[in-house]
């Protein structure tokens, strides 16, 4: 069993340094009275001035762009813009989505000055596209703008058909969740005039026998919530032909350990997520569900509006060529037929 | 034109492992059944791949890559089952259920996969590997050692997550040991496991050493490696995440037991941690 090494990465322009000790000496070091009240400060008060912010991961800066602090009144826009505003104000939005005539919808995120950090093709002529888990459709329609040649948006009937903890099953069944999803997504497509095809379907149950293959396929936010992510991206492999962008939360915390393919399970009583991994559990997942090569396109901090910083990855993974799962197979385990006790951590 | 049919598993086992039997390519070692029960005339003790270190009396003792009988003590195992209904799963060659046994239970059921070409592996992985043959069957080493001990174990072929009360019933003392590791799904098993109890859970499962002195709160490390012999490794929890997981599939009264290092064969030392809990039926709170 090798011990857990914390490493850290530091670039100096074009030169990067990588500092690797163990976990238990790293312990040991960050507990000390003269790291806590002289390194520390000094280290800190050094990358400001160096810098001139903090050292809490790339991107950070960019939080809070063009978040609308309260929605436009009527008053301010033309006719056709006070007819939209009316259409969308009994929705409660997640995204943020440009209808035109200078009305975006206020939505808990907004993705749009972060589009370049997703890599999306600029034009997607002639590509199948899935968005999975598509909310008010922010994505499918990006998707679309960019030429897709065809689009289709899954997201489940209603919060029933999310993965709930068994504990709270009692407490769900108290309030409204039966309520149908999509409301936004709707009043959206008909404002942009949209033709892409909203389906109900469970990333559980999706299978290329419904939907057919896609070239490109958008999954956001979505690893997450669900108790078996593996089994959705597993599923997303069946349906795929081309390309799989993957944008989805990682745990900043669990970055410092290396190579190490780490997790936390969050399925608390109170929390909306049940898993925060780290970036390599992210693409070895990927990996393990058959995407080959897997490669990181950005990190960033969510511009949404939350309390605490939402740490964001995206990850492309594609469909190798010759899907050969034997080959794959081998290739990620070479001597798995040897010994029966493999368990190396 | 659509026809669907659906079989009770159970019975859809006994019909796929008859069809199995009737390959030509069987080998001559692999057990034949007749009535759903395994004839073991040819099987010989070293034939079979041991996985328990299992106590057969007359001085025969299996061969196999892990011994709990130093620390079944250790486990808090009950010392008295008597009268009570036991269930053990993941089975394999039955250590525990024929513990359970031995400590005067009045049924013990014991459940595990047909093959292990059942285990959860990826679903992209090739057909054949998927695919159940007479080199992945199971239950070999169990059906010696329980017409050797002259045992009323009963074993089921039941995956843990179709574990249900309608399908065996409730347990007043449910074992599970060092499968966690092997499931995608680790908390619907644990869901599974609280449905069929009424009594206690002992749930003896392997931890994560290295990850446990980060001090991490909730860790688990996504293993992924996979053998010929247990299947897939896939999830491998701290005892923090173990424990947050057995409170969200519903368990009372977590009670951690002991932990200890389990030394298995070619020198594997696999730190294990034990933790006792209750279904507490909701007439009772």
């Amino acid at each position: 069993m090798t011990e857990l090494r914390r490493s850290r990465k530091l670039r100096f322009g074009s030169v990067e340094i990588a500092v690797a000790i163990p976990e238990r000496t790293a312990r040991k070091i960050t507990r000390s009275l003269s790291y806590k009240r002289i390194f520390r400060p000094l280290a800190t008060w050094g990358y400001r001035r160096l810098h001139g912010r903090d050292a809490s991961g790339p991107g950070d800066d960019r939080v809070s762009q063009a978040l609308p602090s309260t929605p436009p009144s009527a008053e301010d826009f033309d006719r056709e813009a006070r007819r939209i505003i009316e259409k969308i104000a009994g929705v409660d939005w997640y995204h943020s989505i440009d209808l035109g005539h200078g009305v975006v919808t206020p939505g808990f995120v907004d993705h749009r000055p972060q589009l370049p950090h997703y890599g999306l093709p600029d034009s997607m002529d002639g590509l199948r596209c899935l968005d999975v888990a598509t909310w008010d459709g922010y994505w499918a329609f990006e998707m679309e703008r960019r030429r897709a040649s065809e689009v289709v948006a899954l997201d489940v009937a209603s919060f029933a058909d999310c993965d709930v903890p068994k504990a709270l099953l009692d407490e769900v069944a108290r309030t409204n969740v039966l309520t149908p999803l999509g409301q936004g997504f709707r009043v959206a497509r008909e404002i942009l005039q949209s033709t892409v095809r909203r389906e109900i379907c469970n990333v559980y149950d999706l299978s290329p026998q419904q939907f057919g293959k896609f070239d490109f396929v958008f999954l956001s936010d979505l690893l997450l919530h669900l108790r078996d992510p593996q089994l959705a991206l597993e599923n997303v492999f069946s349906v795929c032909r081309g390309t799989l962008v993957v944008a989805d939360i990682y745990n900043p915390s669990l970055e410092a350990y290396g190579d190490a393919c780490l997790s936390q399970f969050q399925g608390s009583i109170d929390a909306l997520g049940w898993w925060a991994p780290n970036t390599n559990t992210l693409k070895m997942m990927m990996k393990v569900a058959g995407f080959e090569p897997v490669v990181e396109v950005s990190r960033f901090v969510l511009n949404a509006r939350s309390p605490t910083p939402i740490h964001k990855v995206v990850l492309v993974g594609a469909v190798p060529e010759r899907n050969s799962s034997v080959d794959s197979l081998q290739a990620m385990f070479p001597e798995r037929a040897a010994a029966p006790t493999s368990l190396t951590v | 034109v659509e026809v669907s049919i659906s079989v009770e598993r159970l019975l859809a086992e006994r019909i796929k492992r008859t069809w199995i039997n009737a390959q030509p390519g069987r080998t001559s070692d692999a057990p034949l059944y007749r009535n759903g029960v395994p004839v073991l005339n040819g099987t010989k003790l070293l034939d079979i791949d041991w996985y328990h270190t299992l106590d057969l009396g007359n001085g025969i003792v299996t061969p196999g890559f892990v011994d709990h009988r130093e620390q079944v003590a250790q486990h808090q195992f009950p010392a008295s089952l008597a009268g009570k209904r036991c269930l053990d799963v993941a089975t394999f060659d039955g250590f525990w259920a024929f513990e359970m046994e031995k400590r005067g239970a009045a049924e013990v059921i014991a459940i595990d996969l047909y093959s292990r070409a059942d285990c959860d592996y990826p679903t992209n992985w090739a057909k054949e590997e998927l695919t159940p043959n007479s080199r992945t069957l199971t239950g070999t080493g169990f059906a010696y050692a329980k017409r050797a001990l002259k045992s009323n174990v009963q074993r089921k072929v039941l995956s843990v997550y179709e574990l249900s009360p309608d399908v065996l019933g409730t347990f007043d003392f449910v074992f599970m040991s060092d499968l966690l590791l092997h499931l995608r799904d680790p908390l619907r098993a644990l869901e599974s496991v609280w449905s069929v109890t009424r009594g206690e859970a002992l749930i003896a499962e392997c931890y994560d050493a290295a990850l446990e002195t980060t001090g991490e709160q909730g860790a688990i490390r996504f293993v992924m490696n996979a053998d010929d012999y247990s299947g897939c490794h896939w999830w491998l929890p701290s005892v923090s995440a173990l424990r947050a997981m057995m409170v969200v599939a519903r368990f009372q009264d977590i009670e951690e037991v002991t932990r200890f290092d389990l030394h298995a064969g070619n020198g594997t030392i696999l730190p294990k941690v034990v933790f006792r809990a209750r279904h507490v039926r909701r007439q009772e709170r």
